[in-house]
């Protein structure tokens, strides 16, 4: 794990993922869509708005997918001081907040013909508002520090004690019988879904999983690349300082200790 | 095709949600790329002026 502390390393490794991870992406999207739409027929219940499911679902998935990764990324940063573990949680958490937010309003458009209500109070539903809360209450901590790594490691604190939402997320519709549905697919032995309704879930599943390594690695990358340009602006400073201090008879005025020209 | 797609009193609900989808993945993937692109530009100017500065301090 520590080879890819090296952010070089990290970088041509990344080079090599990305067009595979994008690749897998637009396929399983594009069969996934194909599924979803032409493929999969309507619910003998719930009619066309089934086909909402193909989104919703993923969609929740990768939400309580990338937190669970965050959280890691956050317990290996404390642990073993590694570099980009901290810069991952940082980078990945717009995309969980992206995901979330999917899943919470395309739950509301399901929600609205199927149940005939946009939102009730539902322990699932009201457990996965507290996870898009607490992506939007890292973003906020994150960015509030004048020390960014001072931000990251407060993230991190958030990003850890939040992670005991994701059970409650889980186990929510076992423990409250309210009105949002157990698990269907992730359930211990067979699913109980129709397989033709199963195939697009899975291929969603799998597009919106390679699609966050996608947006994980340009998010990275420009992680890494904001420390190096902090790190060449510092750099460019202090060659003009040394410039300035250097030709004194330059003709160009250096400001003296009070800030007057000399 | 007859699993296929049609235009029901729901339809709206369905075309919304993969908008909102769409609309989002579409969103926080351009921006992504669009950031990292901008840094990385910025760093090899940065990096050029920097690395062109220290040659020219070498040959004076």
């Amino acid at each position: 794990m520590h080879r890819f502390a090296n952010p070089a390393r990290f970088l041509r490794l990344a080079d090599r993922v990305l067009p595979v991870a994008a690749a897998v992406a637009a396929l399983s999207g594009a069969v996934g869509l194909y599924l979803a739409f032409l493929a999969s027929p309507p619910d003998y219940q719930q009619g066309e708005t089934v086909r909402i499911m193909y989104v919703h679902v993923p969609a929740a998935w990768m939400a309580m997918f990338v937190y669970a990764s965050m959280a890691l990324a956050a317990a290996v940063g404390f642990v073993w001081k590694h570099p980009l573990a901290d810069l991952y949680t940082k980078a990945a958490a717009p995309i969980g907040a992206t995901f979330t937010a999917i899943c919470l309003i395309t739950g509301s458009l399901w929600g609205a013909p199927m149940w005939g209500t946009w939102w009730v109070w539902d322990a699932r539903l009201t457990s996965v508002l507290i996870l898009f809360f607490l992506y939007l209450g890292y973003l906020a901590l994150v960015n509030a520090f004048d020390d960014p790594e001072r931000g990251i490691k407060a993230g991190a604190i958030l990003v850890l004690v939040g992670a005991v939402n994701l059970p409650i997320i889980k186990f929510s519709v076992d423990w409250w019988r309210t009105l949002h549905q157990p698990a269907s697919v992730s359930r211990i032995g067979t699913p109980t879904i129709y397989e033709t309704m199963l195939w697009p879930l899975l291929a969603m599943a799998v597009a919106f999983t390679a699609l966050h390594i996608v947006l994980a690695i340009w998010r990275l990358r420009a992680e890494i690349l904001e420390r190096k340009v902090q790190v060449l602006q510092t750099l460019q400073a202090g060659q003009a300082r040394t410039a300035a201090t250097a030709t004194p008879s330059s003709g160009v005025a250096s400001p003296t200790a009070d800030g007057t020209p000399g | 095709m007859d699993g296929a797609f049609q235009i029901d009193q729901h339809a709206a609900y369905v075309i919304g949600a993969y908008a909102v989808a769409a609309v989002g993945l579409l969103g926080i993937g351009l921006a992504s790329w669009q950031r990292q692109r901008r840094l990385r530009r910025q760093a090899d100017v940065l990096e050029f002026q920097v690395r062109n500065r220290r040659r020219r301090r070498r040959d004076a």
